[in-house]
């Protein structure tokens, strides 16, 4: 089937399509970093372009701690959406300064707790013909 | 605000998995509402228009919607058009928007309609199109729809309060209880404590009958000046009061306290404030059910009742008929459905037939005060306010 760039579930992580590229470039090295305010400090996440507390365009890339501790989480068994198959652990992670909502992979549901720590786990999704290597962050039980 | 705005009609399609398109929703809303004034407002007698519908780029392929709607309703705006979309909200928003837009004198007689059609052959691809309303690139590109952002309010509810799926379970036997006598409704069967206990797990700990089902319909209101509306209609629902907050957008940035919502409650406040009214004036309230922990946060930040309390609260029968409030007289979402952007325009429906005395079965005997609640996900509220009587 021809490719439908509106029904591609997952982003277009290249130059071409985003100022803020380098934070797929780097977690595809491995490395999960988010943007910092050069003029008040402020850590964003997700990643800003401007700063939503004093709207400085001036900013920096941060590195963020490859482990984490589970704050919330769920088991999705029912309602996925095209593209991804259940069931999905979802979960509220710290991360260092932020705290993002993502998955859990490579771990049983069972051992998913409150408190728990996790680590940086880079899960590679398909290509695009657009964008190719595409991966997101995900985290795993330690 | 204090009431210089009324509703004069109300209408709607039945809620469920309808064989109909887009449009088709839209003209059977349309002209309930309008067969509701018998003739005092037709068509050529609306100023402004307002759609509030979310998703219709997804799941109908269809954008200029609120044109659309217009022509398919004989309807030429001479002072207002446009389309509301704020996710699970926009029926609300619009409502709110439709008030300010007469009350500043831009237009005099505006239709408010909202409408969703959500249901098509693809499920999964109507899944998706719903993590449309999440942050697409960092939050939904993992996945990410509505249960498992109101499943963590749920896990941490009852971490820090002790509330349990039997607690929430009350709230869809509740709300499915007055939803079978609802025609109008996407379920007519009511359920049980065990039935709902048993169900399926959706996204932990949220279980089939705490959720709401994806459903197509719409729902029309037509809103016009305090003047005009008691002109027209021997009885018309004055607006008395409006609230909105919104305090963050993805769930990475949501609340420090995931067992609290501080937005619901400064929406409410600033609601009450506006009508000059408590919580405990309210008669009935039509409020977003989308999930029952949802409906039980409802209870505690509008102050209901104190904070980890909702559990009892719906337990005891005061979210009843008979209690301090009957939340969701009209089957609330968990009962009628979601279909987005028609939500919050059929809260206000069954508001006008509840103050008016119209509600039949579900009749809220001498309701005065109700209030129309959706959020847009925890962070996220508006609340409308309505009185049968200027306040």
């Amino acid at each position: 089937m021809e490719y439908a760039y509106t029904m591609d579930p997952f982003p277009q992580q290249t130059k071409q399509f985003t100022k803020l590229y380098t934070y797929y470039d780097n977690l595809r090295n491995g490395n999960l970093t988010t943007t910092k305010c050069q003029n008040c400090e402020n850590i964003s996440y997700p990643v800003k372009s401007v700063c939503p507390e004093c709207l400085s365009d001036q900013f920096e890339w941060i590195s963020l701690p490859h482990e984490g501790t589970i704050e919330a989480f769920t088991i999705q068994e029912i309602g996925i959406p095209a593209g991804y198959s259940g069931p999905l652990i979802f979960a509220l992670v710290n991360v260092g300064p932020i705290r993002m909502y993502t998955q859990i992979v490579n771990s049983q549901i069972e051992d998913i707790e409150i408190n728990k720590k996790v680590t940086l786990h880079v899960l590679k999704v398909p290509d695009s013909p657009f964008s190719k290597d595409r991966v997101l962050p995900t985290f795993q039980l330690i | 605000m204090k009431n210089k705005v009324g509703i004069v009609g109300a209408g709607m399609t039945k809620f469920g998995v309808r064989e109909a398109t887009y449009r088709e929703l839209i003209a059977e809303a349309g002209k309930a509402c309008f067969d509701s004034l018998n003739g005092a407002i037709t068509p050529k007698d609306v100023d402004g228009f307002i759609l509030a519908s979310v998703l219709p780029e997804r799941n109908a392929f269809q954008s200029h919607v609120a044109s659309l709607a217009e022509e398919t309703l004989g309807i030429r705006p001479t002072s207002l058009s446009t389309r509301v979309e704020h996710m699970c909200a926009s029926g609300n928003v619009a409502i709110r928007l439709a008030y300010a837009s007469i009350v500043a004198g831009l237009a005099k007689t505006v239709m408010v309609v909202g409408v969703e059609k959500l249901n098509t052959p693809v499920m999964t691809e109507t899944f998706g199109n719903m993590g449309a309303g999440l942050d697409r690139e960092f939050e939904s590109s993992l996945g990410l729809t509505a249960p498992p952002v109101f499943a963590i309010t749920a896990q941490a509810h009852m971490r820090k309060y002790g509330t349990t799926e039997e607690q929430l379970a009350a709230i869809s036997v509740k709300n499915r209880e007055h939803a079978s006598k609802n025609q109008n409704a996407h379920f007519r069967k009511p359920t049980t404590i065990e039935e709902a206990l048993s169900g399926r797990i959706i996204s932990s700990p949220l279980r089939l009958f705490d959720c709401s089902p994806i459903t197509d319909g719409a729902a029309a209101v037509i809103i016009t000046s305090d003047e005009r509306a008691r002109d027209l209609v021997s009885k018309p629902i004055y607006l008395a009061g409006s609230g909105q907050v919104v305090n963050n957008f993805t769930v990475s940035n949501s609340y420090k306290d995931l067992a609290t919502w501080p937005a619901l409650k400064l929406a409410a406040q600033n609601a009450f404030h506006s009508a000059g009214i408590t919580a405990r004036d309210v008669d009935i309230a039509e409020i977003h059910d989308c999930f029952s922990i949802a409906e039980l946060m409802v209870y505690e930040e509008m102050g209901f009742c104190e904070k980890g309390e909702g559990g009892h609260f719906v337990t005891s029968g005061r979210a009843g008929y008979g209690g301090d409030v009957v939340v969701n007289p009209r089957g609330g979402l968990i009962g009628c459905g979601h279909p987005l952007g028609a939500t919050g325009v059929a809260q206000a429906c069954e508001i006008f037939w509840q103050l008016r005395g119209e509600a039949g079965e579900r009749q809220v005997s001498g309701a005065k005060i109700g209030l129309t609640h959706n959020n847009s996900g925890p962070g996220e509220h508006v609340i409308n306010i309505f009185s049968s009587e200027v306040l």
